[in-house]
């Protein structure tokens, strides 16, 4: 069933929280918000669910602990120089070593993660997008089926759309 | 653009109207310099050529290029490392750890903070390769498989220093940049300039501030400052081991790690200042960087100061108490100021510790002259700190034979100098270039624009204040 | 990890076979000429060392030398353990004799003077120009040489009687008053020989018997067994003189005499001792002498309290255990004679003469010349009486004064001859250049004591075209057509047949060869009667020596008055008499008192610094009647304050690169431009104590080429201890209980295997380390039993030292050995300014305890404390690298890896010791002088730190040779190049785990002691502490 992408959009915060909402209410959940910067209002309005950085963050971060104590253990053990009277293996410096790791590579994890996550770097921008999100106004995308395209346009001009939009042709939408 | 809502200010940016003028007044920078700014940029690109020839000078005729001797084997080369890293800490300090804390005055400083953390921190970096006698052969600190089978010994502080700060270089630079990914979409948007589309399209990596990315975002961000965190407390302590794992009077004290957090903090939001105050007069930013935030940076860099001078007098205290000569008379504030390197020692004591103590007066944290000269003392006095630690102790340690002063020489000053022209160079650039301030997180204490009448403010965090 | 160790090893000989074999490389042609000259070609193994006996020549003592060569390159200088003189040690002067042989500013060959410049001469004819010279002045030709004995002295004579050509000898120092009074007093042509080692007490009137005085080494060597506190017994030295050189600085008490009054001493002493023999002990002819003196009156002319003179002469009358020596060339004044013979007195009044004195045998190479011959000779050549000169030996145009105008005049003798192998003052003069051998490349011999003769043999083949005097002579006399006796058509020929004649008479070639390999002959028996030195002199004018001690006047004139400052003009232990100041080793050796190197100074004392408002550094003009030095001051704690003192040897118009600075000025000043040419009338002479000069402070400074401190600035780093103390201390063990026999490690070998913990720290050890310690005991239990720091093998040693600072006399001998061994950069005065000099091992040089703020003048010595890296168990040094450069070997060394090194001068910060060197510059060795370098050590460039690792080549070397035996270290088998050439034997290295080893028993006295122990870095070096006699035990 063909969908067209429709675009709505408003200057304030609260009429494109009413927007969402009176969109859900209809049974349109495929949508889609730009903002200008992260709005916990909306953010809840989504409804999100769990992001899955955190998840990147702690692996990476472990992986960085062993990494540290695995390379200073091992290269010390690959030929054992005693220096200072120490031992070969000296626990406390050590864990320097491992901390730094931890970490370096929890830092990079993460990113890693965000990027994954948020399908950056993306490449190229949506038909849609308008420059003044950035700017400071708020968009309020909808994927809806072509038959309910008229309803759509009624709701986001009804919850205060400054301008409603319609793309010509499919734009996936992610 | 003209809305029908009444205008609700900020508490902290009471005159930073709509989101728009946040765009406005931000991106405007990032447009064709003038003469002035071309000029400050060759002064800083000569500094930096200056360093550059004293080194190759020095790689071919030996190290011998600077003052340092027996038993002074560190000297300015160290001290201005240890100077670097210290101002890198407030960079991520204000960013991350005030993120945490949730300090509304963190939004409009962080990002140009950011930047000086990253550019510290590359100036830092290159004073361990400067300082060695074979500077050809850094590598072999780095720990890479090699047919000799020797890695680096891990026992040695300067190992541990590889890691730590370029962890901390890493890890800045990440924070650093993913921060500004949203601004540099913004900048995007705004760019008219060709190149500057082109690059700005590049680095946004095609964002959209859709709320998937914002959600991922606002995560990623966070996970990053709760690891920058305890990176910026472990950074200095390693730095300060350096001295602190070696036996020499003066060097061997369990408070230096975290007296030389604290110096580095003090140092850092001292830099800051030095920095930001040009830059608000100069883009008119008096908007975003309001007295408020002076104030509390103020207040902050009078906390570290006491710290700092505590751990002065109390290092004083404890060496005289151990009852050993070569303790005390090693200790480098005694040394430096009952010796040879008075004038060192009098320049770090009246810097760190009695001018910043004017920061008690409520219009002198307020007044934007007085700051500035205020941090510039402060970062003329923290240098002195080091080179005071540093030397006094080198040159006075246990075994009288061999107690002589070192003097700097015309080398390692060009080189000290020099990398100042380095560090503005980059800063120099960043400012054109880059979104100086954040512009998608002031937005968020910025009261959102409303249909049905004003919202409660976001973050109603300061008392009201009379004089604005 | 054993594996590891071996490859490592194996790289590094494999390193050292490169080197040799590049050092073959350029230097086989010399190799091939070298083998048919000396022992059997098979001795020569590339990669192997050869050594060699000869003969020090750098003064006229002669000790006796082995030279250890790397294919055909001479590379190293010790002594020759059969020599009576050297004893198998040498003095910095000996160690850096190679210097001279590969000085790049030597004399190439044979050169004619061109009007400015020098003609290249064929050596064929050179030696006809000089031919033709001779027969052209027949009557009128003078050979000028200094100190000969031996055959080359015999070579002279006849040559010199055929040829019709004069001869006058002189020597720098001539000790003609030493001489003069032997004959009075004891009847023997020359100074008869001191056994310092059966001395308990020596009383040393301005005699430097350390530094240059007669025989230096021996008499160093004796000195300490006599005078170093060994078991119970502690002998003393008592210094009597205004000045303290590094021999005044070992005494334990200094009567500080005024200059000329130390003949009146001598008698007061030996007045006293007569006294309380009730009579006197010596000859009739003295005993009226002595009886003449009034003890007070000397007391008040000398300056010293009765008491101390009635006590020292109390301690001196010893039962014949007790030496008197003097005066040396620092207290040759108008009445040195006088002093001479008041000395033999004195030794006589105490029954010494046999004894200590030993009359029947004389040092035939202290003097064999006297300064009024060169008087004369001068003077006729003003009068235009010689037309042909030939110098040999000397530098009359540097090392002494001379009369207004000589200087002139004998650069203007028709043909001036010079035998010299450096271009110095007089052979810049001269019109033809004959440059002889250096005695490394030498055949010769050295008569240096009755009864002993030292070889002299080349140990590689010329470095420059040079050639033996020896031969020009012979060869010279065939072409003027003279006959010798003897004649012979090379130098080694009429040697050897002298040799078959006289020395070795009957032997075979084999005898020869037995010879060579010992180096030195010494015949028993022989007596004074039997020595044919050339002291019987023809009478010079103006010049009476006393027959008898009644001739001998004793009322000898004071200096005459000029200025407020008694003159004081003394040898240099490190330049001799100014002809080694070429020797860079020597020039940047810091001198032993002052610790100043490349420079010259004045000395004066604290007080009268104070008087005249003068600071270290501060230039001062010195003025006498015969002319005037700006100088910069060094404030002496061991000077009169009515005395200033300079040292001679520097000040060269001439001598090269080193001996002058860069641009070719004169490195400091040359003390005898202050002196006039002043004869002793009662031996011929030179007056060396002969005036007082004025001082006037120039208001300039000058930062001197200094190193280390004065005191020890209240910090505890040579400790001493008192006669009673050091008598009661038994074994460290007696002292402390077993407890702390166990806990030090110097003793751990004892009480090893008993150890409860050995098999936890075994099985930690098997680890490759020791698990962090958990210790809660006090810091003085510190470290816990069983942590055998830095051993983290059993099997292997634990090499260390122990270092005796009783028999240390901070001659320095062992800085200059180590720079020889270990390829030690030469930095140059304004590096060392810099405080970027060198020493891997170093004499930390400490004055008077009893004034740490030095105000006024001593009453005793000073502190001595070799200074080298300490080889830590707990190495602060270590850890501290990023690069594992600085690492523990398992037997306890710290090594250092250069080519690992990065140079982050982290190790050095952290070293307690402060004895981790770096090269901030690369240092350049200019060709020649990098022949010299040790192929078995790497030769480090800029940035890379460096430091003592106890010789590890040589420790490594006997350790290879060992395995490939297949036998076990012998303890005392390894000596590093410090140990090696102490004349006091101060330092003793070997294995602490031994409880047997000589270095252990040492350590384990109740002296021993670390340095910074506090700090726990389980040093391997044990130092004794030096013993201070005070007052009342003196």
């Amino acid at each position: 069933m063909e969908t067209r992408p429709i675009l709505g959009i408003f200057a304030e915060l609260d009429s494109t929280i009413d927007a969402i909402h009176r969109l859900r209410d209809a049974g349109l959940r495929d949508s889609l918000v730009y903002a200008p910067f992260p709005s916990h209002e909306l953010e809840h309005a989504m409804e999100p669910h769990q992001s899955p950085v955190r998840v990147f963050t702690l692996v990476g971060a472990l992986t960085g602990t062993a990494t540290g104590f695995a390379l200073a253990t091992w290269t010390s053990l690959d030929w054992p120089l005693v220096t200072g009277g120490k031992p070969i293996i000296s626990l406390p410096p050590f864990v320097i070593i491992a901390f730094e790791l931890t970490i370096l590579f929890g830092a990079l994890a993460t990113v890693l993660g965000l990027f994954i996550a948020a399908r950056l770097p993306h490449r190229g921008i949506d038909v849609l997008y308008d420059p003044s999100f950035s700017a400071g106004r708020f968009g309020v995308r909808v994927d809806a089926p072509a038959e309910r395209a008229g309803e759509v346009r009624q709701i986001l001009s009804g919850a205060g759309a400054a301008e409603v939009r319609e793309g010509e042709r499919e734009v996936a939408v992610v | 653009m003209a809305t029908a809502t009444p205008v609700v200010r900020s508490e902290t940016h009471p005159h930073v109207g709509s989101y728009a003028e946040v765009n406005r007044d931000v991106l405007k920078i990032l447009s064709k310099p003038g003469p002035g700014y071309l000029a400050l940029i060759a002064l800083a690109a000569a500094g930096f050529g200056a360093l550059g020839i004293a080194f190759l000078l020095q790689v071919f005729l030996g190290i011998g290029m600077s003052g340092l001797m027996n038993p002074v084997g560190w000297g300015v080369y160290i001290t201005t490392f240890v100077f670097w890293v210290g101002i890198a800490h407030s960079g991520t300090l204000i960013s991350a750890i005030l993120y945490l804390f949730r300090a509304p005055w963190r939004q409009s400083i962080y990002r140009a903070a950011e930047a000086m953390t990253v550019f510290a921190v590359m100036t830092a970096g290159l004073f361990p390769i400067i300082h060695l006698g074979r500077p050809w052969l850094f590598w072999y600190l780095l720990p890479y498989p090699n047919q000799r089978g020797i890695w680096p010994n891990f026992r040695s502080p300067l190992v541990w220093d590889v890691f730590a700060v370029g962890t901390y270089f890493t890890v800045s630079s990440v924070f650093f940049f993913v921060g500004m990914i949203p601004d540099i979409a913004a900048a995007r948007d705004a760019a008219t300039v060709p190149w500057r589309r082109k690059l700005y399209t590049a680095l946004s990596l095609g964002w959209r501030g859709t709320d998937r990315e914002w959600k991922h975002f606002g995560r990623a961000y966070l996970y990053l400052a709760a690891l920058a965190t305890p990176l910026v407390l472990s950074v200095h302590s390693v730095v300060s081991w350096d001295f602190a794992m070696g036996i020499v009077p003066g060097w061997h004290s369990t408070i230096f790690a975290p007296y030389f957090v604290a110096g580095a903090i003090f140092s850092g939001l001292a830099m800051v200042l030095t920095i930001l105050l040009p830059v608000r007069k100069v883009f008119g930013l008096e908007a975003y960087f309001t007295t408020r935030h002076l104030d509390s940076m103020s207040k902050l860099i009078l906390f570290t100061s006491l710290i700092v001078s505590y751990a002065y007098f109390v290092e004083v205290f404890l060496t005289w108490w151990s009852g050993d000569a070569a303790h005390f008379e090693g200790n480098y504030v005694v040394a430096s100021i009952s010796g040879y390197y008075w004038w060192a020692g009098g320049t770090m004591l009246t810097c760190n510790a009695l001018v910043p103590q004017l920061l008690w007066f409520r219009q002198v944290r307020r007044s934007v002259p007085a700051l500035f000269v205020i941090a510039l003392f402060i970062n003329i006095g923290m240098w002195f700190e080091r080179f005071v630690i540093i030397v006094t102790s080198l040159a006075k340690e246990y075994e009288p034979w061999q107690w002589a002063p070192y003097k700097p020489s015309l080398t390692e000053m060009i080189i000290m100098v020099g990398s100042f022209g380095w560090f503005f160079l980059l800063m120099l650039i960043f400012m054109r270039v880059l979104p100086p301030v954040a512009v998608a997180e002031l937005k968020e204490v910025l009261p959102a624009p409303m249909r049905r009448g004003p919202a409660a403010v976001p973050h109603p965090i300061f008392e009201p204040d009379e004089e604005e | 990890m054993a594996d590891r160790m071996e490859r490592r090893d194996f790289l590094k000989v494999l390193g050292v076979a490169g080197g040799g074999a590049t050092l073959a490389g350029c230097s086989t042609e010399g190799a091939e000429k070298l083998i048919p000259y000396v022992v059997q070609p098979e001795e020569i193994v590339p990669g192997v060392a050869t050594w060699y006996r000869t003969t020090c020549r750098e003064c006229p003592a002669g000790c006796g030398m082995e030279v250890r060569t790397r294919e055909g390159r001479a590379l190293k200088a010790e002594g020759n353990p059969l020599s009576p003189i050297s004893h198998g040690r040498l003095c910095a002067r000996g160690q850096a004799s190679l210097h001279g042989l590969y000085d790049p500013d030597r004399i190439p060959q044979a050169l004619a003077r061109d009007g400015e410049d020098w003609e290249r001469l064929p050596w064929s004819a050179a030696e006809e120009r000089l031919a033709v010279a001779l027969r052209a002045n027949r009557g009128r030709a003078v050979f000028l040489s200094g100190t000969t004995t031996g055959t080359m002295d015999r070579l002279l004579d006849a040559w010199c009687a055929a040829a019709g050509v004069e001869r006058v000898r002189y020597d720098a120092f001539g000790y003609e008053p030493l001489r003069a009074a032997s004959r009075a007093v004891y009847g023997i042509d020359g100074v008869p020989v001191h056994d310092f080692s059966a001395a308990e007490v020596v009383v040393s009137f301005g005699a430097d018997f350390m530094e240059t005085w007669v025989s230096p080494v021996d008499y160093a060597h004796g000195f300490v067994q006599g005078h170093a506190m060994s078991g119970d017994r502690r002998g003393t030295f008592i210094h009597i003189g205004p000045h303290q050189s590094l021999t005044g600085l070992n005494c334990d008490e200094w009567l500080p005499a005024r200059a000329g009054t130390e003949h009146l001493v001598a008698l007061a002493m030996a007045r006293a001792i007569a006294d309380r023999r009730g009579g006197a002990g010596a000859g009739a002819a003295s005993a009226s002498a002595i009886a003449a003196v009034d003890i007070a009156h000397v007391a008040d002319t000398a300056g010293i309290p009765v008491e101390r003179i009635q006590a020292a002469a109390a301690r001196f009358d010893n039962g014949g255990r007790s030496l008197a020596v003097g005066p040396g060339v620092a207290s040759q004044h108008r009445a040195a004679t006088a002093v001479a013979a008041a000395v033999a007195m004195l030794n006589q009044a105490a029954g010494n003469v046999g004894r200590t004195v030993l009359t029947d045998r004389i040092e035939t190479s202290a003097g064999t010349g006297e300064y009024a011959q060169l008087r004369a000779l001068v003077d006729r050549i003003g009068n235009g009486q010689v037309g042909l000169l030939l110098v040999h030996g000397e530098n009359p145009l540097y090392s002494v004064p001379l009369p207004e105008g000589a200087a002139e005049a004998i650069a203007g003798v028709d043909t001036l001859v010079s035998f010299s192998s450096y271009l110095d003052e007089t052979a810049e003069k001269a019109d033809l250049l004959l440059p002889d051998h250096h005695f490394l490349e030498s055949w010769d011999d050295w008569e240096p004591r009755t009864g002993v003769t030292s070889i002299v043999q080349p140990v590689m083949t010329p470095v420059f075209r040079t050639k033996q005097t020896g031969d020009v002579l012979l060869s010279v006399a065939r072409r003027a057509g003279f006959g010798i006796p003897n004649q012979a058509n090379t130098y080694y020929d009429y040697l050897r047949g002298r040799w078959s004649r006289e020395v070795i008479a009957g032997a075979d070639e084999e005898g020869w060869r037995d010879a060579l390999r010992a180096g030195v002959i010494v015949r028993a028996g022989a007596s004074a009667g039997a020595t044919t030195a050339g002291t019987t002199r023809a009478a010079t004018p103006g010049v009476s020596r006393p027959a008898a001690i009644g001739d001998v006047r004793f009322d000898a004139p004071l200096a005459q008055a000029e200025g407020d400052f008694q003159l004081l003009v003394y040898p240099s232990y490190r330049f001799y008499d100014g002809r080694l100041a070429n020797r860079p080793w020597l020039q940047e050796l810091p001198d032993p008192v002052s610790k100043i190197s490349w420079a010259s100074w004045a000395e004066i004392s604290p007080s009268a610094a104070q008087r005249l408002g003068l600071d270290m550094g501060d230039v001062v003009e010195v003025t006498t009647a015969a002319g005037s030095v700006e100088v910069p001051v060094f404030i002496h704690p061991g000077i009169r304050p009515d005395t200033i003192a300079i040292q001679l040897g520097q000040g060269h118009t001439a001598l090269g690169r080193y001996a002058q600075s860069r641009e070719g000025e004169p490195r400091g000043v040359n003390a005898t431009r202050l002196l006039a040419a002043e004869v002793d009338p009662q031996s011929g002479g030179l007056v060396w104590i002969q005036t007082t000069a004025s001082v006037r402070a120039t208001g300039d400074w000058e930062h001197l080429p200094a190193t280390g401190k004065l005191t020890q600035g209240g910090r505890e780093i040579a400790l001493t201890t008192t006669v009673a103390e050091a008598r009661r201390g038994g074994r460290i063990a007696d002292l402390n209980g077993d407890e702390h026999a166990e806990q030090d490690p110097v003793l751990a070998g004892a009480h090893h295997d008993a150890h409860p913990m050995e098999v936890v720290v075994s099985e930690l050890q098997g680890a490759g380390g020791f698990a962090p310690l958990t210790f809660g005991g006090a810091p003085q239990d510190y470290p816990p039993p069983g942590t055998y720091y830095g051993e983290y093998t059993e099997e292997h040693p634990r090499w260390g030292m122990a270092i005796d600072m009783e028999r240390c006399i901070g001659c320095s001998a062992c800085m200059t050995a180590c720079h020889a061994e270990n390829n030690i950069g030469i930095v140059g005065p304004e590096l060392v300014k810099e405080g970027r000099i060198i020493d891997w091992i170093r004499i930390e040089r400490y004055f008077a305890h009893d004034n740490e703020d030095l105000a006024e003048t001593q009453s005793g010595g000073a502190t001595f404390l070799p200074m080298l890296c300490q080889q830590c168990g707990n190495a602060p040094c270590e850890p501290v690298c990023p690069v594992y450069a600085s690492y523990h070997t398992p037997d306890g060394l710290n090594a250092q890896v250069y080519n690992r090194c990065v140079g982050t001068r982290y190790c050095a910060n952290n070293c307690p010791y402060k004895v981790r060197y770096y090269n901030y510059f690369t240092y350049e060795w200019p060709e020649p002088l990098n022949w010299q370098l040790n192929p078995d050590v790497t030769v480090r460039e800029k940035g890379i730190m460096e430091k003592c690792t106890f010789c590890v080549q040589r420790i490594r070397e006997h350790e290879r040779s060992a395995r490939l035996e297949d036998r076990a270290l012998v303890d005392g088998e390894i000596v590093p190049a410090c140990a090696q050439t102490c004349p006091g034997d101060a330092i003793v290295f070997g294995n602490l785990k031994d409880a047997n080893s000589r270095v252990a028993r040492i350590a384990a006295s109740g002296r021993g002691y670390r340095v910074l122990e506090h700090l726990n870095t389980q040093s391997a070096i044990i130092y004794l502490k030096k013993v201070v006699v005070e007052g009342s035990e003196a």
